[in-house]
């Protein structure tokens, strides 16, 4: 019984595994193979309701709505993976870094790390993009300036449990230094709840580019990305409600797959 | 402490002071409440000798083994390695002090990096403390896990695969890749069953006889540190409150807590 249990709980993993790559690959490639130009503006055909021709219908300018959704694609997930692994990655060596060495370093670099934890991160994420201006890099440097603090957190409470831990004393008394202890003793035995909350915090980048994207604040119309085509799609709910709910379903359907799988991973590394 | 003190090769005599602790005091701070856990302890140690350190949990014990390994800075007081003063030693110096003073440590399965196989963390101290190291680490790592009375193929297992015996072992051949001057053994046996702790102590014994080297035994089971020590220091709450040959201590004991712990004994 224990193993059926442990055969479907690694079945469930691996599927979930494979619909996350699917989906980054997809993203990667379908943006460069969409039915229609994603940005051709037509004078005909607008706000052509879901059908053969055009199964997700067409936007206010007549282009397709599936094809700015798999153009976006690329844009949204892409970014969110990217923003993530560089906030975790930051994060995750001033935390170690803290955790190893406290003192002074420690109190520094926690306290910008309280100052940026004391506002939503959402508020000072806009406020950040407004003094930058538009754009998708814009965007993602206000979104990683309020998302690598956690990481931080995890990380240096993480390593002030392990340095005390007799396995990195021994390893002070095998002569390793401090950068090898950090990175080749202590890491490893911390990376699993930090992929673990990386792998949660996709579908957070996502839903933080699209809403910076939403106000105003990411991608610029008329390049495709899932939270300016809701923008877009807003003025006609009533009229054409195809236009925000299909990048919406799909970028729901997207986190709810990054987020099952970051459970299933946070289950698999816990067991 | 200078290169030539520790690296040189000269051999001492069995009754010079090969390790020294003047005054020693290690006091931490917490939450504003002062707390001393080595209070101006002073003891030696000699060439070749086998020196017991007994006393309650919290007496103090391993506090010592982590001054005089530098993993503690001691808050005042000094200590000496071969005539050098050893109490604030900057990194590239503690190194070379571990190619000389190395520690075997109460939970063997924790010492060892649960993510790394046993091998890897034998060949790790190989490659960073032995310098002149003869053939390949591999094959130095095959020869100290043998002389530990464990079979080769125990390199290629995590510790959470080996028995705590077994890793006490591993542990003990780690420490020994350096050929230590001074091996401290950090209640090594308290977690083992009374069979292996037999096994582990002749081990640590044969292999001191072999390599000319001091022990430390750090431990709270007085009958087994008597057995095999030649002099004995019992501490209570961070105090030496005697010291002396072994014999002595056990058969004319001066302070009262000796003889509480040797009543519990007997």
């Amino acid at each position: 019984m224990y193993n059926n249990f442990n055969r479907k709980f690694a079945k469930d993993f691996w599927l979930l595994f494979a619909a996350v790559i699917l989906i980054i690959v997809l993203s990667f490639i379908c943006g460069s193979f969409t039915p229609y130009d994603p940005h051709a503006l037509k004078t005909g055909g607008l706000l052509e309701p879901p059908g053969i021709k055009h199964i997700f219908g067409t936007d206010d300018h007549g282009r397709d709505v599936l094809s700015r959704v798999l153009a976006g694609s690329r844009t949204s997930i892409l970014s969110s993976i990217i923003l993530v692994l560089l906030s975790c990655t930051f994060g995750t060596a001033l935390g170690v870094i803290c955790g190893y060495f406290g003192g002074l370093i420690d109190i520094i670099l926690m306290r910008i790390n309280d100052i940026f934890l004391a506002f939503p991160g959402m508020i000072l994420a806009v406020a950040i993009a407004g003094l930058l201006g538009g754009g998708l890099f814009n965007a993602l440097i206000a979104i990683f300036v309020t998302s690598w603090t956690q990481y931080a957190r995890l990380a240096r409470s993480q390593t002030m449990v392990q340095k005390e831990e007799a396995f990195v004393h021994a390893a002070k008394l095998s002569g390793c230094s401090d950068i090898n202890i950090m990175f080749v003793h202590i890491l490893p035995n911390i990376i699993s709840t930090l992929i673990v909350t990386a792998a949660m915090n996709v579908s957070v980048a996502m839903m933080g580019i699209a809403g910076l994207s939403f106000l105003g604040f990411g991608v610029k119309i008329p390049h495709a990305e899932w939270g300016s085509m809701i923008s877009e799609g807003k003025k006609y709910l009533q009229t054409a409600p195809w236009m925000a709910l299909a990048p919406a379903g799909v970028m729901v359907f997207v986190m709810i797959i990054f987020n099952l799988f970051g459970e299933k991973l946070r289950d698999i590394l816990a067991a | 402490m200078n290169n030539t003190a520790v690296s040189a090769d000269y051999i001492k005599t069995a009754d010079e002071k090969i390790l020294e602790l003047k005054n020693v005091s290690l006091i931490f701070n917490e939450y504003g409440k002062k707390f001393a856990a080595l209070d101006d302890v002073s003891f030696y140690l000699k060439s070749s000798e086998v020196l017991g350190i007994i006393g309650e949990s919290g007496s103090g014990k391993s506090s010592i083994a982590k001054v005089i390994t530098g993993l503690n800075k001691p808050s005042s007081g000094s200590i000496f390695y071969m005539g050098e003063d050893i109490t604030r030693l900057k990194k590239e110096q503690k190194h070379r002090l571990y190619r000389h003073v190395q520690m075997v440590f109460q939970n063997a399965p924790a010492s060892f990096n649960p993510r790394r196989k046993i091998g890897k963390s034998i060949e790790e101290i190989i490659c960073r403390l032995c310098a002149n190291a003869q053939g390949s680490v591999r094959q130095k790592a095959e020869k100290l896990i043998m002389e530990v009375g464990l079979d080769k193929e125990y390199l290629n297992r995590y510790p959470h695969e080996i028995s705590g015996g077994q890793c006490q072992r591993a542990a003990i051949a780690r420490a020994m890749a350096v050929s230590p001057r001074v091996l401290i053994c950090d209640e090594s046996t308290s977690a083992l069953d009374v069979s292996v702790q037999a096994v582990i102590i002749d081990l640590l014994l044969k292999l001191r006889r072999e390599k000319n080297m001091s022990l430390i035994f750090i431990s709270h089971d007085l009958a087994l540190v008597s057995s095999i020590t030649d002099r004995l220091i019992i501490m209570d709450s961070g105090k030496i409150v005697e010291s002396g040959n072994t014999c002595d201590v056990v058969s004319n004991p001066q302070s009262q807590y000796t003889k509480r712990l040797l009543d519990a004994v007997l």
